[in-house]
């Protein structure tokens, strides 16, 4: 067993840490909170030149074959910082599905968002289908040398951003398919809005876009098991981002218990406060563990291993972050449910990620299905 | 042991569903069907509508404008309310400084306050708690200075709810600084209208102003304000504390809740069928039902205690304590069914089930319901001391 970082992790460890530290403030994100924005530009490049966007990519598109776990990493960090960038959702996540269909005209694409030039955002699923990628109302109907789309994706994280959506679309034969729909398309309409986190998501309801064949970049079962693999990897991270926003909570708050005076002592005198914190505390070493465990073993293709892992993290993580998170409010007393201090915006951090990708009781139940399945997919 | 309503009763039930059904206004319905709150316009005019018809002041004595209903009736009164869903009428005048008033007050001041209060008409904030006198109230600083026929107010209050709309401000204030803490505190009236009042606004994490501070510069106050004599203001708060409880538990209201999630599970789709079909979605359901039910009965064993005249004391810490435990677990699980859909934040159209897109609301704002009005922390000492003699 080792759980140490490589020395390449450490270093890439740190500079997330100091280039967040340096670039990104509370201030900073409650303005753009204010301005109905969660993007930077320039922010976006600092980032690409930090190699944060080839990071996890093959070295094939101009990545750089890193791990899970480097993934993680930086998750961490814009968890602790409040970082509503979308990192994960407009580079990761669909750079990851990109990966996982594995097809030339995937891996174009990929290559332009290693090398931090394009976002992607993953429109995958809709209102009907909960958390399940496979419950797929949108039509693709293709004609001589083009194709045509129909339907609504719901809640796609990101998509403002985006210059291409990877929307799943189901053919006539009931075909799974997944289509690269540029953000200029005609017909391609994106209602936004703000999500509890402070970040952005869109409804992307497409009305008869026009595509033309080589739109489509995968088919067949390959692109639901890809969406998936890809979730897992986000869910990997977002385990990893309420870890950080976890501890920022539980630093803040043992702060604050040291400080806060009522009845002429400090409120961390008090056996029941306390308590509180030391199960904080004992929750986000849990969790820690937890974040590793699925860095590790969630980090294969083979679909039963890695859905075990990754359902045991996030159903633990979930839970206890949420936990800390509604403690941590509990602590700081009245002050701890306003939008002027930091806490607040961490709770809905934690509530949002919690149920990002499935919620303690999805992935319970994914991981019963597992067990059902006896190791197999 | 009985656990039925009587005939009466059972009649009286209906006569309040058909009054509700016909009454409660299809705006404010649609929005607690959202799990909205009401604004300020809403609130009001849905209060003097109670006030007309004489149900706004339920719990007060017949003599100075309440209907005189047993304990059992207010409770049905309040079960049908949240069932029609209407808001519980804003606590501050009627439940707070009202029974203050005629208990403690002057009957100038019963004859001058209680009107507007019955009738919904003037509109009070509660002003105790300080920034650094929250749970520890008794500390509080906001000093009142006797000069002439008038009290010179200066300090600043803070989390006071709904300060913004109100036409008079109940306060806490420290009239003598000499004596132990508790006998130097007054109770005065202080109208919002007063110069040397500012009121800044806090905005909350469901992202609305209902908080705010208020700060008090050299507020000239008049001393027939001051309710009781001197030193009486502690006596007074702690009277409240155990006054009129029997809707503390939120009973009706997480009732409500309850089937409104049911609802909402039904009316989402989920494939082919609904969420409603998800064992585990109705698991949830099961268990905040169970956990309602006893929250229920014990609730109905106080209200018979009271009706049999026993105050009710110590006790009231318990159904505050499950009762905002239970609340805040409702509000969990309509956040965490909804999945995706609970996520969304300021979309006006709706994102599949729009009551889901709004559940993020009652759960951010009800985190406070174990903070406000003594946090659960300070409930349970209260327990520990005065039941468990600990
Ligand atoms: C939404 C909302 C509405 C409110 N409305 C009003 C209003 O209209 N008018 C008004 O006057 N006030 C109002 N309040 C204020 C409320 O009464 C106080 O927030 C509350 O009393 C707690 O005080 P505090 O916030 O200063 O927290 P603190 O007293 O600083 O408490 C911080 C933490 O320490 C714990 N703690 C403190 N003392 C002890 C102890 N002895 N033992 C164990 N734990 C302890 C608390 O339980 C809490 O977890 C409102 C508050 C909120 C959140």
């Amino acid at each position: 067993m080792d759980f140490r970082l490589s020395d390449d992790q450490r270093l890439l460890d740190d500079s997330a840490s100091k280039y967040l530290a340096g670039q990104y403030s509370f201030d900073l994100y409650r303005k753009q909170l204010s301005d109905g924005i969660a993007f930077d530009s320039s922010r976006w490049s600092a980032m690409a030149e930090l190699g944060w966007m080839a990071l996890p990519f093959p070295e094939s598109v101009g990545g750089f074959g890193g791990s899970l776990v480097d993934i993680q990493l930086i998750a961490r960090r814009l968890g602790e910082r409040l970082c509503t960038d979308p990192w994960l959702t407009c580079a990761i996540l669909p750079g990851k599905l990109l990966e996982f269909v594995g097809t030339d005209s995937a891996k174009r694409l990929l290559a332009d968002i290693a090398a931090g030039t394009a976002r992607g955002a993953m429109a995958a699923l809709e209102t009907n289908g909960h958390y399940d990628p496979g419950l797929i109302a949108t039509r693709v109907t293709e004609s001589g040398d083009g194709i045509r789309l129909h339907g609504i994706k719901s809640v796609v994280f990101g998509a403002e951003y985006a210059h291409v959506l990877l929307v799943t679309a189901r053919a006539q034969n009931g075909e799974a398919m997944l289509v690269a729909v540029p953000s200029t398309a005609d017909g391609l309409t994106l209602n936004n809005y703000r999500v509890v986190d402070g970040s952005r998501a869109s409804e992307v309801v497409l009305s008869g876009v026009r595509l033309p064949a080589s739109a489509v970049l995968a088919r067949g079962r390959v692109v639901i098991d890809a969406v998936k693999r890809a979730m897992d990897v986000a869910n990997a991270a977002i385990c990893a981002d309420l870890l950080g926003a976890a501890s920022a909570m539980l630093k803040r708050t043992q702060e604050y218990a040291r400080t806060r005076k009522q009845f002429g002592v400090t409120i961390g005198s008090f056996q029941v406060i306390q308590h509180y914190l030391v199960d904080m505390f004992i929750e986000t070493q849990q969790s820690e563990s937890l974040v590793w465990m699925a860095g590790i073993l969630g980090d294969t293709p083979d679909c039963a291993d890695r859905e075990q892992a990754i359902s045991t993290a996030k159903a633990y993580i979930s839970r206890s972050a949420v936990l800390v998170a509604q403690k941590s409010v509990q602590i700081h007393g009245g002050i701890g449910v306003t939008e002027e201090l930091d806490i607040g915006h961490y709770f809905r951090r934690v509530t949002h990620h919690a149920q990002l990708f499935g919620d303690r009781d999805h992935h319970v139940q994914r991981y019963m299905a597992c067990q059902q399945r006896d190791g197999k997919c | 042991m009985n656990l039925e309503f009587t005939v009466e009763e059972l009649a009286f039930q209906r006569e309040v569903r058909e009054w509700f059904t016909e009454n409660v206004p299809a705006s404010l319905k649609a929005r607690s069907d959202n799990g909205q709150m009401p604004d300020k316009d809403e609130q009001h005019g849905w209060e003097q509508t109670l006030g007309k018809k004489g149900w706004l002041a339920v719990g007060w004595p017949a003599q100075h404008g309440g209907p005189g209903w047993t304990a059992t009736q207010r409770y049905i009164f309040d079960l049908e309310r949240a069932r029609a869903g209407a808001p519980p009428a804003s606590p501050f005048g009627v439940s707070m400084v009202g029974p203050v008033l005629y208990t403690f007050g002057s009957a100038d001041q019963k004859k001058r306050h209680l009107t507007g209060i019955v009738s919904g008409d003037v509109h009070w904030c509660q002003g105790y708690s300080e920034p650094n006198s929250g749970s520890d109230l008794a500390s509080l600083k906001t000093a009142a200075v006797r000069d002439g026929d008038h009290y010179v107010v200066n300090g600043q209050k803070i989390w006071t709810t709904q300060a913004h709309w109100a036409d008079w401000c109940f306060c806490l204030v420290r009239t003598d600084p000499v004596v132990k803490q508790q006998q130097g505190i007054s109770f005065l009236l202080i109208d919002m209208s007063t110069p040397g009042i500012e009121i800044r606004p806090i905005h909350s994490i469901d992202g609305h102003h209902h908080l705010n501070e208020v700060y008090f510069t050299d507020v000239r106050v008049p001393v027939e304000n001051l309710v009781g004599s001197e030193g009486m203001g502690w006596t007074i708060a702690k009277f409240l504390l155990t006054h009129e409880r029997t809707t503390i538990a939120g009973v009706a209201d997480s009732k409500r809740e309850i089937e409104r999630l049911k609802q909402m599970l039904k009316d989402t789709k989920q494939g082919s069928g609904c969420r409603w079909d998800d064992a585990f979605a109705r698991r949830r359901v099961a268990e905040l039902e169970i956990d309602l039910a006893a929250l229920e009965y014990t609730n109905f064993r106080t209200v018979a205690a009271t009706e049999e005249g026993k105050g009710l004391g110590a006790e009231s810490s318990g159904l505050k304590i499950k009762g905002t435990e239970l609340q805040q677990a409702i509000t969990q699980a309509m956040v965490e069914l909804g999945g995706h859909l609970s996520l969304t934040w300021d979309n006006d159209e709706p994102v599949g089930n729009f009551a889901f897109n709004r559940t993020r609301e009652r759960y951010n704002f009800l985190r406070a319901a174990t903070i406000y009005g003594g946090t659960n922390e300070i409930q349970k000492n209260v327990i520990a001391k005065m039941l468990l003699g600990l």
